[in-house]
């Protein structure tokens, strides 16, 4: 089981109530889809994603960035549990979205830089090392149900 | 993945843009990394403080992006710029070429933080095309 200090508890659940949620899920989701253009493979059914410009402006890239930022919240909630929290969503992403686990990283890379481009210097090392933690179990919790 | 001639435009135009911070930047950088990724310490045994505030991190960090930023100069023969600095890497640090990915992403971070108006998704992909050919260049000579 993974173990939280009091201090990565709070910081974590400090991030999440300071996030705009609205434009952090968008940026990082778009940020994914351009810097690994390979991700677009999940998305054809979004319409235009043939250059930045169009993956920028897309409103449903926006939404499901938005939906999937939304989901960390599980995480947050059961902080003790990340693993069984997840297994639903780990089926879901490996029988019936055929998601390459490798691409959780990627979009959680996206976050994390994303994130840090909006808090700044407020976006301590500390603070990088624990959110890059909490976001290394998530991951490895959606990986999980893949065989 | 190799470099476009956008990809070369867009970084020299934003290292252009952000050279100036270099320094600090690459001390930024260096001192993250030692702290969210504690296993790249081992490297570093010998400083004592390792803390992002150490003044050996700080500087050493700076001299890692001024290397990066001779780099992004020499954007056309990467190879061959950094010959001798593989061969260091290589034979005498015996830095695992795995961690070069953990650096960069760490720079990578920072550029972010720094500038994140000017470091659009266009312009992060072409830095982190460049950073992996850097690493990979940085990684010829080992075997």
């Amino acid at each position: 089981m993974v173990e939280w200090s009091e201090t990565e508890r709070s910081i974590i659940t400090n991030i999440f109530s300071n996030l705009d949620y609205n434009d952090i899920g968008p940026k990082a989701l778009v940020r994914c889809l351009i810097v690994y253009p390979w991700t677009q493979r999940y998305f054809a059914s979004f319409g235009n994603l043939y250059n930045a410009e169009a993956i920028s402006n897309n409103p449903q890239v926006a939404a499901h960035g938005i939906r999937v930022l939304h989901g960390l919240d599980r995480a947050l909630k059961n902080m003790d549990n990340i693993k069984a929290t997840y297994a639903e969503l780990s089926v879901l992403h490996s029988e019936k979205l055929h998601v390459d686990p490798d691409n959780f990283k990627l979009l959680s890379d996206c976050l994390t830089i994303v994130v840090a481009g909006k808090m700044g210097s407020a976006f301590t090392p500390e603070i990088q090392a624990t959110f890059q933690k909490f976001l290394a179990v998530v991951v490895s919790a959606l990986g999980r149900q893949y065989h | 993945m190799s470099l476009s001639s956008k990809d070369k435009t867009l970084v020299k135009t934003f290292w252009a843009k952000v050279e100036s911070k270099g320094a600090e930047m690459g001390g930024e950088a260096l001192g993250r990394m030692l702290v969210a990724y504690p296993q790249t310490k081992i490297y570093f045994s010998h400083w004592g403080d390792l803390s992002p505030n150490s003044p050996q991190v700080k500087k050493h960090g700076a001299t890692i992006m001024a290397a990066v930023g001779k780099a992004v100069k020499n954007i056309d023969n990467l190879t061959n710029h950094l010959s001798k600095l593989s061969e260091l890497h290589a034979s005498q640090l015996r830095v695992d070429p795995a961690n070069f990915k953990i650096l960069t992403h760490n720079m990578t971070l920072v550029l972010g933080m720094y500038f994140p108006a000017e470091f659009t998704p266009d312009v992060h992909v072409s830095v982190d095309k460049f950073f992996n050919t850097l690493a990979w260049a940085l990684s010829e000579r080992y075997r």
